[in-house]
């Protein structure tokens, strides 16, 4: 007989030349209806799917798909519950007829068409879900014709509409804009076959808020139209964000290029969209001043404005400037500065600064009161438009510094995350958080990579916990002493109610079937595995001491993944305050660790975990080592309302960078639930 | 991972991959079908796979681990309707040799098998693959050992008339 090696090794041959059973356009369209799933969030959402035809030549459906999967929402990325007074959107925030352009001296845009709501098809082909599918309240959408001079003549292949949707709050309005953006930069039109995603350039508008526009391509371009193949589709498209409003003007041209030396018709047209859109609109984040309110007037030397930072270790490299008002302030320190912008300060009545220098870490603090909040907001908003005016584009084809992002957070009664990444070591946070007539406002700097800047923001967001606290206290609204309630105090409610909804979905709720298994919601169900960190059981619902009288546990297992979720109440809030330090000084001792299986190193890292509530939100993926790592890993939200705690686990097949951009679904997904666990909290929510 | 270079990864894998998960698993339908869904799961997580994490290791591993998941499942002739990319595969005739060397690995244990196929078929040092199934190099090394005796003993009772033998199932 022959070698059996040599015959093992020819196997690999065995298919040689034999046909691929299918072309490789197909197993990609599957490939995206997976990513589309995956992304699919909040059943419910509907969205209208409109019958093709009223665009003639780019006939696509509101969900943009083939194959009547969940249409897409957007994922917010800031948590922002407060409605944003505005006057109702109408017909008269669209653009014009003489607002609508196409400047190459032989053509022009006639309205043909207004509407209430989505309308009959949808405004893009990147298109994955309406406007109220959005959340949009409001929604009102125009169609222009193409008109060709001077014989009027309208050429049916090229189109332009502009829909335009007014929101419960600015935060929803981003968020359904930064769904768009997404939209844009991974679609796949109907029909086409390839797409390319050109990039979004800022364009100045005349209003408060920003515009974006980009100019892809795709094809192939109908036949009719381009019989000999030389043509593309150049779909352009402006996202304007004013307050809550939004309005995305959509063109589609087909041609061989598309050059424009004075600004495309897109661009030439955003800023007249903005102001339009603008008409009506309040400013979203006016805080009216609080009638008859005593305002705190002074800070106490005392105030524990450091409460957070590392301790003094005794090194020569901790250098802390204790807090006080003589120290240089933060702006004229150019601590507020960026992109040739600087914060104002509009007439604080008190302040305390202090820095701290650690290695190559530097932190640096300042508390300041106004006469009263709406002061205190207007340098709140202040800080942020600095961060917000920062480019985010390349600027004459010199990409910026430093990424910047700006998100509202979720702590003080109103507050901002910034988050500052050069793309490669060096990374910034700021945190600016306002409680009646006071703002605190945090920056920590390191020689981080900038890929992990949310760490440190997550970081330094719960560093500030005592130092909010204290803001409470000057209030008048703290907890602390004899007035506060007794969180040792038997809780009131100890069992799950009846009906607890741990099984929502953030799409279409799982079915079972031979590949998928789900279990409860049951008291008997584990939900939550067991999980340790480096060698230490990691303190969650079900970890230490399972009480099926007191928990309630959930769990889908497919081949896809594991998703398990508990909730537990315990006998008291303090016990769940317990639980919960207990895990982030459990996390804030690891970053990585090995189950001495073989495998390479866990590597743990902590994500933004703005869910409204006490909560945490972590996991860890496998080391890459010479390119090789097991692709797989397992994510955490723990999440405590009163005295209970409800934790969320994901494990499956992915890599962290998958992980850390699935992190905000599960985040929200969390949020979801915690808002069903008021009845844990002595007052409520 | 752009759209051309991922045709061209299916392109240039596809065949390669499924034939070292058909030794693996033993049943080439559903070996086809599995490297063609962990080519789906590739394309929908492209933004997420980084290229130097050897993309044909991540495909192979995805397509081994749904083998296993639905032979576990015993739903191999029951496939759900969306877990199908497209029509039913059409899988080419294989040569008898390899028919019969394939029911040779099939009497391996599992562990075995693995780590022939893949230092043998997909050509992958033992370090790679310790990486890859998650185990220490050397009880790579044991299995490889273990696993060309138990071969070439299976298939020298298939020259003498047969594949029987004692060897464990999986």
């Amino acid at each position: 007989m022959s070698d059996p090696i040599e015959k093992l090794t020819r196997l690999g041959e065995a298919l040689e030349g034999a046909p691929m059973p299918l072309p490789a356009s197909e197993v990609r369209a599957r490939g995206d209806r997976i990513r589309r799933r995956k992304h699919a969030v909040i059943a419910g959402a509907s969205a209208a799917v409109v019958a093709a035809g009223a665009v003639p030549v780019v006939a696509f459906t509101l969900d943009g798909s083939d194959d009547g999967e969940p249409p897409v929402t957007p994922q917010p990325t800031v948590t922002d519950t407060n409605p944003v007074p505005s006057a109702a959107l109408s017909e008269e925030n669209l653009l014009t007829d003489e607002q609508a352009i196409y400047p190459n001296g032989g053509s022009d845009w006639r309205v043909r068409d207004t509407y209430p709501g989505d309308g009959q098809s949808a405004f893009s082909p990147c298109t994955q879900q309406s406007m109220a599918g959005l959340g949009a309240e409001k929604v009102f959408k125009r169609d222009f014709d193409f008109v060709v001079l001077p014989s009027e003549e309208i050429e049916p292949t090229v189109h332009l509409n502009e829909i335009i949707a007014e929101f419960p709050t600015a935060t929803d309005a981003e968020a359904a804009a930064g769904a768009i953006h997404g939209w844009l930069q991974d679609c796949l039109p109907p029909g086409a076959e390839e797409y390319g995603a050109g990039r979004f350039t800022t364009v100045p508008i005349p209003v408060d808020g920003t515009a974006k526009a980009q100019v892809s391509t795709y094809g192939p371009v109908d036949e009719s139209i381009d019989p000999f193949g030389d043509f593309s589709y150049f779909l352009e498209t402006g996202v304007v964000v004013s307050g809550d409003r939004v309005a995305v003007l959509t063109q589609i041209v087909p041609g061989q290029d598309y050059n424009w030396e004075e600004g495309t018709p897109v661009e030439q047209m955003l800023p007249d969209a903005a102001q339009q859109l603008a008409i009506g609109n309040e400013s979203p984040t006016e805080v009216e001043p609080s009638d008859g309110t005593d305002w705190p007037t002074a800070l106490s030397p005392d105030f524990p404005l450091t409460s957070g930072w590392p301790e003094d270790d005794g090194s020569a490299e901790f250098q802390l400037t204790p807090p006080s008002i003589d120290n240089q302030a933060m702006i004229p320190a150019g601590e507020l500065t960026a992109c040739d912008q600087s914060a104002t300060d509009p007439g604080s009545v008190d302040r305390l600064t202090t820095r701290l220098s650690l290695g190559s870490s530097a932190y640096v603090r300042e508390v300041l009161l106004f006469a009263d909040d709406t002061e205190a907001a207007r340098f709140l908003d202040s800080v942020q438009d600095v961060y917000s005016g920062c480019p985010t584009d390349d600027q004459n084809g010199t990409p910026p510094t430093f990424t910047t992002e700006v998100g509202q957070g979720a702590i003080g009664e109103e507050s901002w995350v910034i988050t500052r990444a050069s793309d490669g070591i060096g990374r910034v946070a700021i945190n600016v958080v306002r409680v009646g007539n006071a703002v605190v406002v945090d920056v920590a700097s390191d020689e981080g990579t900038g890929d992990t800047v949310m760490d440190l923001a997550t970081v330094t967001r719960e560093n500030l916990a005592d130092v909010v606290a204290a803001l409470n206290d000057l209030q008048g609204g703290g907890s602390s002493g004899s007035s506060g309630p007794d969180l040792s105090a038997p809780a009131g409610v100890t069992s799950i109610p009846d009906g607890f909804p741990l099984d929502l979905a953030l799409s279409e709720p799982p079915v079972e079937d031979g590949e998928t298994t789900i279990e409860g919601p049951d008291a008997d169900v584990a939900g939550v595995r067991p999980q340790t960190a480096c060698r230490a059981a990691l303190a969650m619902p079900d970890a230490e001491r399972p009480d099926a009288e007191h928990e309630l546990g959930y769990s889908v297992s497919s081949v896809e993944g594991y998703e398990g979720r508990t909730i537990r109440a315990y006998p008291t809030v303090q016990d769940a305050l317990d639980l919960m330090e207990k895990l982030r000084t459990q996390l804030m001792g690891c970053d990585r660790d090995s189950e001495g299986d073989g495998l390479s190193d866990r590597l743990w890292r902590t994500f933004n975990s703005d869910t409204g509530y006490d909560s945490v939100t972590f996991g860890y993926t496998y080391e890459v080592v010479d390119n090789v790592g097991a692709p797989a890993g397992q994510l955490y939200t723990v999440v405590r309302v009163g005295n209970a705690v409800l934790a969320v686990e994901w494990s499956g097949e992915y890599s962290a960078d998958y992980q850390a951009e699935a992190a905000p679904d599960q985040v929200e997904l969390t949020r979801l639930i915690a808002d069903e666990m008021c009845v844990f909290a002595a007052a409520g929510c | 991972m752009e759209a051309h270079e991922f045709d061209e990864l299916y392109a240039a894998s596809f065949r390669r991959i499924t034939s070292q998960v058909y030794a693996m698993i033993g049943n080439l339908d559903e070996a086809t079908e599995c490297v063609q869904e962990a080519f789906a799961r590739a394309w929908a997580n492209r933004r997420k796979l980084d290229r130097a994490e050897y993309p044909e290791a991540w495909v192979r591993t995805t397509a081994y681990r749904l083998a296993v998941s639905r032979w576990r499942r015993t739903r191999l002739a029951k496939r759900p309707v969306d877990r199908a990319v497209g029509a039913a595969t059409e899988t080419p005739g294989i040569d008898e040799s390899h028919v019969a060397l394939v029911a040779a690995l099939r009497q391996l244990p599992q562990a075995q098998r693995q780590a022939l196929v893949l230092h043998h078929i997909a050509d992958l040092p033992i370090h790679q693959i310790a990486a890859e199934i998650g185990v220490p190099e050397g009880t790579i090394k044991a299995r490889l050992s273990r696993g060309r005796t138990a071969l070439a003993a299976l298939l020298t009772d298939e020259t003498n008339g047969g594949l029987a033998g004692g060897m464990s199932h999986v």
